[in-house]
């Protein structure tokens, strides 16, 4: 029994600070005592069940950023102590005492108001410091997928960050708002001479619950998506995790090394300079090794089975004269179930000649549609590249074209080398930067159509 | 508490600019125990003992309004021994505590004048 320990979720919000002892209290009686506490994870003990009172105090020189022991807090600690109250732990600005049942030891805040006033510089201020960094990461990721891009309905992780990501956003304002409320209540009751309000620990874990259990499913569906779009992208993938995940393995590691008196507290600023630096330099490398390697992992000899793609062979109708390289990128996503790109470059020495072929088979019209104006808005808006805007095509629309190729849209840049077609639920787009085809020629329009919209 | 003395305690608006106009009363007592040279915890139960039992200071409360003290350099560190550090008022903090206490006496004053005056 004596070393026996379970690990809890710690399911409170910072500022429900007063409602922790209650639970603790509770926790002893049931034979568990509070060993540590960590964000989201506390770690209990086995006792002898027994009446204990806790008290959780706010101490403001603590914080995220500061060791677990300074003189400052050592000090306040020792008075507390002297007091009657023993101290177990700390979690940022929070201190956890205890004290046995029987003794009337004074509470360590008697006076609300200097209490009130703490809070609001440190736990408030840390809550909605942190709000408002998210809030500016929202805002620019909201920016950049309103109106709905193309590109985000091809990958799990898009389709994800399109619908949930602004459902989060909402989520997030919950804390924001409850400590808004917090301050507002805080202040009236002080200036009305009441005590600040102690919630239950009951009510206090169901206002976190609202809060962690729909973000937790949110979390649960971004690392799906993460997941399976590695299998189809694993690039694309570790290049994108590549720098949030060595920034915050090097953001734990400082956190880590002030809180234990490693590094001091003042140097932080410096070390989180370097690290950027580290990072950056590091990411730029990674990422060129990761693109270096990534560059064979698509070639492919054989195109798997319902994947419709033709060939440069069935184009000119001649065999292969060259050296021919091929690559084959498929991707699915809950929006656009299958989407292919395929790409074949044949090297004739003194030529080449090469196409290239995007597929979409979305879940309906609708979507469908989106990919179709979404291909051919890109393409007229070209690539910007050090402050210049390269690769603009001007896109036309052939009416009498549309009709004969039987298309519900039909769009093809002015120089005649790129068409998109969208019928029904499937989106295709053919780039003949080479020319190799003649898109007014019957036989290339029986070919596609035969090929990407059979039964049509 | 009125909001003078919390802006001093945390040094943030105008308002800290002006110092110390009155004293809540663990303030005052703070202040009266450290006319002699007293540590933390030693504060806590002098405090008790002259106000016998009627004004109750929590460790956490104390610490703030000390270190608050100390930064306004209203009293001053004079020693520390295992953690425990012993303070005692400074000249600008026993100016203080004389202002509190003949503002006090004054109030005590004008309302004897009245008061008893009604009572007979």
């Amino acid at each position: 029994m004596k070393n026996k320990t379970k690990r809890v979720f710690w399911g409170f919000f910072s500022l429900d600070y007063k409602a922790m002892g209650e639970y603790l209290g509770e926790m002893a009686e049931k034979g568990w005592m509070l060993e540590k506490v960590g964000r989201y994870i506390a770690k209990f003990r086995a006792i002898e069940p027994k009446k204990i009172k806790f008290y959780v105090d706010v101490f403001k020189e603590a914080g995220p950023l500061t060791p677990e022991k300074t003189e400052s807090s050592e000090e306040y600690r020792k008075l507390c102590q002297e007091s009657g109250w023993t101290f177990i732990t700390s979690q940022d600005y929070l201190q956890f005492f205890y004290a046995a049942r029987d003794s009337q030891p004074v509470p360590i805040q008697t006076d609300e108001e200097i209490e009130q006033k703490i809070v609001e510089h440190t736990l408030l201020k840390n809550e909605l410091r942190g709000v408002l960094i998210f809030a500016i990461l929202a805002i620019f990721i909201l920016v950049r997928n309103i109106p709905l891009k193309y590109t985000n309905l091809l990958s799990f992780t898009g389709v994800t960050s399109t619908f949930l990501f602004p459902v989060l956003c909402i989520l997030t304002a919950i804390p924001a708002g409850y400590s808004i409320i917090w301050m507002i209540k805080a202040r009236r009751n002080i200036k009305n001479g009441i005590s600040i309000t102690k919630p239950t620990w009951k009510s206090a874990r169901r206002r976190t619950m609202l809060f962690y259990g729909p973000t937790w499913i949110i979390i649960l569906f971004y690392s799906m998506s993460f997941i399976i779009d590695s299998f189809f992208k694993p690039d694309i993938m570790a290049f994108v995790f590549l720098g949030p995940g060595i920034g915050t393995i090097f953001g734990l590691t400082i956190r880590y090394l002030v809180k234990n008196n490693k590094i001091a507290k003042d140097a932080v600023l410096n070390y989180f300079v370097i690290g950027m630096i580290i990072v950056i330099i590091f990411v730029q490398i990674a990422g060129r090794l990761i693109f270096d390697w990534s560059e064979d992992i698509y070639m492919t000899d054989s195109i798997p089975d319902g994947y419709p793609i033709i060939t440069l062979e069935e184009i000119t109708k001649k065999t292969s004269e060259g050296s021919v390289r091929r690559e084959f990128k498929p991707g699915m996503s809950p929006i656009v179930p299958k989407h292919h790109t395929y790409y074949e470059y044949e090297n004739l020495g003194d030529s080449a000649r090469s196409i290239n072929i995007k597929y979409y088979k979305a879940i309906n019209s609708y979507f469908a549609e989106i990919i179709f104006n979404g291909i051919t808005e890109k393409l007229e808006k070209g690539m910007k590249w050090r402050g210049m805007t390269i690769f603009t095509k001007n896109i036309i629309t052939d009416d009498e074209m549309k009709n004969l190729w039987g298309m519900d849209n039909l769009a093809l840049t002015e120089e005649r080398d790129e068409l998109i077609i969208q019928k029904g639920n499937i989106v295709l787009h053919v780039d003949n930067y080479s020319k190799v085809m003649d898109f007014n020629d019957k036989e290339t329009r029986k070919l596609i159509i035969d090929r990407f919209f059979p039964g049509s | 508490m009125d909001i003078s003395t919390i802006d001093i305690l945390f040094g943030d608006d105008i308002m800290a600019k002006e110092q110390l106009k009155t004293l809540t009363e663990p303030m005052y007592y703070i202040l009266l125990t450290l006319s002699e040279p007293q540590h933390g915890y030693g504060i806590m139960q002098e405090v008790e003992r002259r106000t016998e039992g009627r004004v109750k200071i929590g460790a956490g409360t104390l610490y703030n309004l000390l270190s608050r003290f100390e930064d306004e350099n209203i009293i001053v560190q004079i020693s520390e021994e295992n953690r425990r550090k012993t303070y005692t008022l400074t000249d600008k903090g026993l100016n203080i505590l004389m202002d509190e206490y003949q503002r006090l006496k004054q109030l005590v004053s004008d309302g004897s004048n009245f008061l008893e005056g009604r009572a007979r």
